[in-house]
C-alpha cells in the first residue's frame, strides 16, 4: 500500500484538481481543490519513511527524477500543502471564480512539482510553468493587474531564462542533471544566482514584487504571496547548498531595503509586499551562511514566513473585500467593527515583527545566532550582516505598528461592513492559532527541520534581544509618525525600468524597422531599375552618358536603325569582333 | 545502413501530383474534388508512415530513375534526415486539407480549385525536396516548389497580392540561381553532388576560398527560403496569401525546404568537419542569431496578426539554422527538432489568425481585444501555441531550446546560448499581449504594443492604483464555447496541431520526430544525443 505513494508525485493530484475546478461547480471544485491540497500533507509525511529518489524516467533524451524525497523536499511540500488548504478555504469564501481557483492549484501543483524535483532538468521545467500560472492568476483579475502580470511575465522570463542558462552551462561539464551531480561554479553560479534572485527578489530584482501583488483579487494575493519566493529560497538552498558569502549579504540588503520601503507605503498589500522581500531577505542570507544552524534557521523562516505572511494577506484581504478600500489612509478604527480580522492581523504582525512566543521570534533568532557567528567585516563588535539583520527587525516592528495603528486602533471605525465570514474566519484563525503554537513549542517544526545543531529560542539572551528590538522599533515608530504621516510612497527603481525598457525597446523597433524598409527599399528600387533597363535600355543609356556625349548619342539613336544605337555597320562590327578575339586569344595561351 | 529498392519515395512524390489533374477535372463538383486531396493527403501520410519504422532501424528506402544529366542519377532516398521533413510535411499536409475546407468555403472564395491543384503540386514538390539525394536533384525540386507555390500567393490578383507574387518570385528564384551555381561548384572541386552523411568525400580537402563560395552560394540560396536576414523580406509580403497558405507553406513546407537545403548542405555536403574546418559555421551562426533578434524586435511593432506571426516565422527558422551551424551533436538535435517543433506551433497560431479571419473578418492585433470572450477555443489554443514559442514546458519549443542551449555551451560558444534566451523574452514581450488583450481586456480599455506604443506604462498606467475598469468596455460579446467560433472543419485542425506541440513537448521521446533526429545526427556525427 505504502508502496503506491511512491509511484507518483504529489503534485499530479492538484493539477488533477486543477482541471476538475474547471468543469465542477464552485462549491464542489472548491472542496475537491482543498482535500487535493490537505492529501499533500500526510502523504509527504508518510514518504519520509524512505527517502531517496522516485518516478525515474526520461526526458527526450535526458534523465529526470520526479519525486526526490529528502528533508527538505518534504518540509516544503508539507509547508506547501497545508498553507493551500488553508488558502483554499479562504478562496472559497471570498468570491474567488473556479477559473482563478483552477489557476491558483495549477500553481500550487506545480510549486509542488518544483520542490519534489530530484535534478535541475525537472526543477526548471516548473519553475517556468510556476511563472506561467502565476502569471493567469494576476491577469484573471483584469484592469490594471493585466499590465503588471505582463511585467511580471518579462521579469520571471528574465529570471528563468537565466537559471536555463546557469543549467545548461554546468550540465556540459558536469554531464548530467541531478542535485548531487551538477554543481554551479564561475560564471554559472552568478547566472543561477541572479536567475533565482528575480524569484527571491534581490535588491534590483525585486521591482515585479510590490508591482504585482497588491493588484489582484484578495485570494489570489494570498496563493502568490506564499509560493514564488520560498520555492526560490529553496532552490538557492539546492544550488549553493555550502552557502555562499555574496548571497549572505545581498540577504541582509534586502532585510533592510524591503523594510524602509515598506514604511513609506499606504497600500496595504504592497506595504506586506515589501515585507516579503525583507523576510525572504533573512532566508537569503540564512542559506548564503551556510552551516547547519543557519540552513535550518533559513528553512524554519520559510515555513514560518508563509503562516504568518499568507495570515497578513488573509487579513488585509479582508478589510479590501468588507471596505473595497486597498489604502490605508481610507480605513480606521477596525478592530471596532472587525475583531476577528483586527485578531488575527495582530497575532500575525507579532509573529513577523518576531516577538517572543509568536513564531517568527524561533527561526529568526536562529538566524541572527548563525550571523553572529560570522565575522568577515566587523563593526562595533558584530559582523555588518548581523547589524542588518537587527535594523531590519527593527524596521518590521516600526511599520507593523504603522498598520496595526493606521488601520485597527484608531477609535472611531471608518467602515461598518462587517467582519471576516466564516470560511475566512475558519483560515485566519486556523493560521493564527499555527503561528502561536509554533511560537510557543518550536519542538514541532524542529522534527521537519534537517539536524545537527542546537538551539535555545527562549534562553535569556535571546528574550533581551527580541524584547529590545521590539521597544526600539515602537519607539521608533512613535518618533517617526509625524514625519511617516507627510511622506508618500517613493517611486523607485521599477520606475526607473520601465522608463528605460519602454523608451530603448520602442527606440531599438523603430531604428531597426525603419532601417529594414530602406533596404527593402533599395532592393525593390534596384529590381525595379533592372526592369526598366531590360525594357528600355536607350532611355537607361541615355540616362548615364554625360552631357557632352550623351547629345551624340541622342543623334546616333535617332540615325541608327534599332532603338537602342548600339547596333553596328558592317566594318564596325568586323573591327570589334577582330579585337574581342584578339583579346580572348592573348588572355588564353 | 541498408539501402532498400522501394518505390515508395518514388510514390510519395506522385501522389499528390496525380491528384492535380483530377482536382481541375473535378472543378465543377467541389465535393469529390476536397475528397481527393483529402486523400492524397491520407495516402501520403500512409507512405510515409509505412517506410518510418524500417527508417529508425537504419535502413534507407531508395527509388532509382536513372540518369537525370551527365554523372548524376535521378535518385529519391527517404533517409532518416528526409523522413523527418516528409514526415512532418505530409501530417501537416492533411490538418491543412481539412482546415482549407473550413477557410477557403467560410470565405467563399474564388479559384479554388486552381488553389487546390497548387496545393497538391507544393506537396509533391516539397516531398520531393525531402528525398532528394543529391543537390541537382534538390535543386529541381527547390525550383520546382517555387513555381508551384506562386499561384496560391497570387491567389487574390489583386495589385497587392500580384506584387507580393513577384517579389516571392524574384527573391527565391534568386536564391535558386544561387543554389544552382553553388551545386556547379561542388560538382566540379569534387567531382560528385551526392549526400553523403558526414559530407561529400575531397570537399574538405579542395581549394579553401573556392569550398567557401560554394557554401556561402549554397547557404545564402537556401537561406532565401529560410528567411535569413537579409534575405527575408518576401515572406511578410506573402502573408497577402489565404491563410492555410500561410500556415502550411510559409511556416512549414515552404521556408522549411530553405532550412532542410542548410541542413543538407550542413551535414551531408560539407559535412561539420569541413564546416569547422573552413571556418564557415560561426558566420552562418552569427546572421542566424543576428536575425532572430532582430525579427522579434521588428515582431513588436507589427499590429497585423499575420505580419507578426510571419516575423515570428522568420525568428524561429533561424533557431533552426542556427543549431546547425553550431555543429555540436547537442545543437545539432536542437535544430532539426525545431523544424517539427515550431511547425506544430506555428502552424496553430496561424490557423486561429485564419479563423478570426473568417469568422470576423478582423486582421489586426488592435482590433481583438476581447476576443477570448467570443472565441474561446480558438484563443485558448493560439494562448497555448505562444507560450510554446517562448519556450515554456510542456510544449514542444522548450525541448528544442533546451538541446540548442546545451549544445551551444557544447560547441563553446556562449554567446549564442545568450542571443537564444533574449530572443525567448522578445517571444514573451510580443505574443503574450495578443493572449492577455483577448482574454482579460476591452476594446475601450486596452493595450495592443505595450513595449513600443505610448503612452509609457500603457493605458492602464494613466489609471489611479485600484482603479476598477468598465464592465462593458464594447468590443466582442460572449457567445457560450463554441457558439462565436468557425466551423468545425476550421476548429479541429487547430486543436490537433496544438495537441502535436503539447504531445511533443511533453513526450518527445515518445513522438516519432525526436528519433529521426537523433538518427540522423547519429548518421552524421556518430554520437547519439
Amino acid at each position: 500500500m505504502t508502496d503506491l505513494l511512491y509511484l507518483l508525485p504529489p503534485s499530479s493530484v492538484v493539477l488533477a484538481a486543477a482541471a476538475l475546478a474547471l468543469v465542477l461547480d464552485r462549491r464542489k471544485a472548491h472542496a475537491v481543490g482543498f482535500a487535493a491540497v490537505a492529501a499533500v500533507v500526510p502523504w509527504s509525511l508518510a514518504l519520509r519513511a524512505r527517502p531517496g529518489s522516485y518516478v525515474a524516467t526520461s526526458f527526450a533524451s535526458f534523465d529526470v527524477v520526479l519525486l526526490e524525497v529528502d528533508v527538505y523536499s518534504v518540509l516544503m511540500a508539507v509547508l506547501f500543502g497545508g498553507f493551500g488548504a488553508a488558502a483554499v478555504v479562504y478562496s472559497a469564501s471570498s468570491n474567488a471564480s473556479n477559473t482563478q481557483l483552477s489557476a491558483a492549484l495549477a500553481y500550487v501543483g506545480v510549486s509542488l512539482g518544483a520542490v519534489y524535483s530530484g535534478d535541475w532538468l525537472s526543477l526548471v521545467f516548473h519553475w517556468e510553468l510556476m511563472a506561467v500560472f502565476s502569471t493567469v492568476l494576476v491577469w484573471l483579475y483584469g484592469g490594471k493587474a493585466v499590465r503588471a502580470g505582463y511585467r511580471y511575465a518579462l521579469f520571471h522570463g528574465v529570471g528563468g531564462s537565466l537559471l536555463m542558462l546557469a543549467v545548461t552551462l554546468a550540465y556540459v561539464d558536469a554531464g548530467g542533471f541531478a542535485f548531487d551531480v551538477l554543481e554551479f561554479e564561475g560564471i554559472a553560479a552568478l547566472l543561477a544566482a541572479l536567475g533565482i534572485g528575480v524569484n527571491v527578489g534581490f535588491v534590483g530584482l525585486h521591482t515585479w514584487l510590490p508591482d504585482t501583488y497588491p493588484r489582484p483579487h484578495v485570494a489570489a494575493s494570498v496563493f502568490l504571496c506564499a509560493y514564488t519566493t520560498k520555492a526560490g529560497v529553496y532552490v538557492a538552498y539546492r544550488a549553493f547548498p555550502d552557502g555562499d558569502v555574496a548571497l549572505a549579504y545581498m540577504g541582509g540588503a534586502m532585510a533592510v531595503y524591503g523594510v524602509v520601503f515598506a514604511l513609506l507605503q499606504k497600500d496595504m498589500r504592497r506595504l506586506l509586499s515589501y515585507h516579503i522581500q525583507a523576510q525572504v531577505g533573512y532566508m537569503i542570507a540564512a542559506i548564503g551562511l551556510g552551516g547547519s544552524l543557519a540552513v535550518a534557521g533559513g528553512f524554519a523562516h520559510v515555513f514560518n514566513h508563509v503562516l504568518y505572511k499568507g495570515l497578513l494577506f488573509m487579513a488585509a484581504g479582508v478589510v479590501v473585500y468588507r471596505t473595497g478600500e486597498n489604502s490605508l489612509k481610507k480605513v480606521s478604527g477596525l478592530r471596532h467593527t472587525m475583531p476577528v480580522t483586527a485578531l488575527a492581523f495582530t497575532v500575525a504582525a507579532l509573529s513577523i515583527a518576531a516577538f517572543p512566543g509568536f513564531n517568527g521570534f524561533v527561526s529568526k533568532g536562529m538566524i541572527v545566532d548563525a550571523a553572529h557567528e560570522s565575522s568577515r567585516y566587523v563593526v562595533g563588535g558584530e559582523d555588518v550582516l548581523w547589524w542588518l539583520l537587527i535594523l531590519g527587525g527593527v524596521g518590521t516592528y516600526m511599520s507593523f505598528a504603522k498598520f496595526e495603528v493606521e488601520a485597527f486602533l484608531g477609535s472611531e471605525p471608518s467602515h461598518d461592513e462587517g467582519d471576516a465570514n466564516r470560511g475566512q474566519t475558519a483560515a485566519l484563525l486556523g493560521l493564527a492559532g499555527a503561528c502561536v503554537a509554533l511560537g510557543l513549542a518550536p519542538g514541532l517544526l524542529f522534527d521537519l527541520l534537517p539536524g545537527g545543531w542546537e538551539s535555545h529560542p527562549f534562553s535569556r539572551g535571546h528574550l533581551v534581544e527580541g524584547l529590545g528590538i521590539a521597544a526600539v522599533g515602537v519607539a521608533g515608530y512613535v518618533a517617526a509618525r509625524p514625519l511617516l504621516a507627510r511622506v508618500e510612497p517613493p517611486r523607485e527603481m521599477g520606475y526607473v525600468y520601465e522608463v528605460v525598457v519602454f523608451e530603448a525597446s520602442r527606440a531599438l523597433a523603430r531604428a531597426t524597422t525603419a532601417v529594414y524598409a530602406a533596404v527593402d527599399g533599395v532592393a525593390v528600387d534596384l529590381a525595379t531599375r533592372a526592369v526598366e533597363v531590360a525594357r528600355e535600355p536607350g532611355d537607361a543609356v541615355e540616362g548615364v552618358l554625360p552631357s557632352s556625349v550623351r547629345e551624340r548619342y541622342v543623334e546616333r539613336r535617332a540615325s541608327t536603325p534599332g532603338d537602342t544605337g548600339l547596333r553596328l555597320g558592317i566594318g564596325e562590327a568586323v573591327v570589334v569582333t577582330s579585337l574581342l578575339l584578339a583579346l580572348a586569344v592573348i588572355l588564353l595561351t | 545502413m541498408t539501402e532498400v529498392e522501394s518505390l515508395r519515395p518514388l510514390a510519395t512524390v506522385l501522389v499528390s501530383a496525380v491528384a492535380v489533374p483530377l482536382i481541375l477535372a473535378l472543378h465543377r463538383n467541389p465535393d469529390f474534388r476536397e475528397a481527393v486531396t483529402l486523400a492524397a493527403a491520407t495516402a501520403k501520410v500512409g507512405l510515409v508512415g509505412s517506410m518510418v519504422p524500417g527508417v529508425l532501424s537504419g535502413d534507407v528506402y531508395v527509388s532509382d530513375l536513372g540518369g537525370l544529366v551527365e554523372g548524376v542519377e535521378l535518385v529519391l532516398r527517404a533517409d532518416a534526415l528526409g523522413m523527418l521533413f516528409a514526415a512532418l510535411a505530409s501530417l501537416l499536409w492533411l490538418f491543412t486539407s481539412v482546415y482549407s475546407v473550413g477557410y477557403m468555403r467560410g470565405l467563399d472564395e474564388p479559384r479554388q480549385a486552381r488553389y487546390y491543384a497548387a496545393f497538391a503540386a507544393s506537396l509533391s514538390a516539397t516531398m520531393g525536396v525531402a528525398f532528394a539525394s543529391n543537390l541537382l536533384v534538390l535543386f529541381v525540386f527547390y525550383e520546382l516548389l517555387t513555381v508551384a507555390t506562386y499561384p496560391l500567393v497570387a491567389h487574390d490578383e489583386t495589385g497587392e497580392a500580384r506584387a507580393a507574387g513577384r517579389k516571392y518570385l524574384v527573391y527565391t528564384l534568386g536564391g535558386g540561381v544561387a543554389v544552382l551555381f553553388g551545386t556547379v561548384l561542388v560538382y566540379s572541386l569534387t567531382g560528385s553532388v551526392e549526400f553523403a552523411a558526414g559530407g561529400v568525400s575531397g570537399l574538405g580537402d579542395a581549394d579553401p576560398a573556392l569550398a567557401r563560395l560554394a557554401f556561402a552560394l549554397l547557404v545564402g540560396g537556401f537561406g532565401v527560403k529560410a528567411g535569413l536576414m537579409p534575405l527575408h523580406s518576401w515572406l511578410p509580403d506573402a502573408m497577402v496569401a489565404p491563410t492555410p497558405v500561410s500556415g502550411l507553406l510559409h511556416a512549414v513546407a515552404v521556408v522549411k525546404s530553405g532550412a532542410f537545403g542548410v541542413a543538407r548542405t550542413v551535414l551531408d555536403v560539407y559535412g561539420p568537419d569541413a564546416v569547422a574546418s573552413l571556418g564557415v559555421g560561426l558566420p552562418l551562426a552569427a546572421v542566424a542569431a543576428f536575425t532572430f533578434l532582430a525579427a522579434s524586435v521588428i515582431a513588436l511593432r507589427k499590429d497585423n496578426l499575420k505580419r507578426r506571426l510571419a516575423y515570428s516565422t522568420i525568428a524561429q527558422l533561424s533557431y533552426i539554422v542556427l543549431g546547425l551551424a553550431l555543429l555540436s551533436p547537442a545543437a545539432l538535435v536542437g535544430g532539426l527538432l525545431h523544424v517539427p517543433a515550431h511547425a506544430f506551433m506555428k502552424l496553430a497560431l496561424f490557423f486561429c489568425a485564419g479563423a478570426i479571419h473568417v469568422e470576423t473578418h478582423t486582421d489586426d492585433i488592435s482590433e481583438m481585444a476581447g476576443i477570448g470572450r467570443r472565441m474561446p477555443l480558438t484563443m485558448a489554443a493560439f494562448a497555448v501555441a505562444s507560450l510554446g514559442m517562448a519556450g515554456i514546458p510542456l510544449l514542444s519549443g522548450f525541448v528544442s531550446k533546451w538541446y540548442l542551449l546545451v549544445g551551444s555551451f557544447d560547441a563553446g560558444q556562449p554567446v549564442f546560448a545568450l542571443a537564444l534566451a533574449v530572443s525567448g523574452v522578445l517571444n514573451v514581450a510580443y505574443f503574450w499581449p495578443v493572449v492577455h488583450q483577448a482574454f482579460f481586456e476591452t476594446q475601450a480599455e486596452h493595450d495592443p504594443k505595450p513595449l513600443v506604443d505610448g503612452p509609457r506604462g500603457g493605458y492602464w498606467a494613466t489609471k489611479p492604483d485600484g482603479y476598477v475598469p468598465e464592465a462593458d468596455g464594447g468590443g466582442w460579446r460572449r457567445a457560450g464555447w463554441t457558439g462565436g467560433e468557425a466551423s468545425w472543419f476550421v476548429l479541429l485542425p487547430i486543436l490537433l496541431s496544438v495537441a502535436g506541440a503539447v504531445v511533443l513537448g511533453v513526450v518527445p521521446g515518445e513522438a516519432v520526430y525526436l528519433d529521426l533526429v537523433v538518427e540522423a545526427v547519429h548518421g552524421v556525427t556518430g554520437v547519439v544525443v
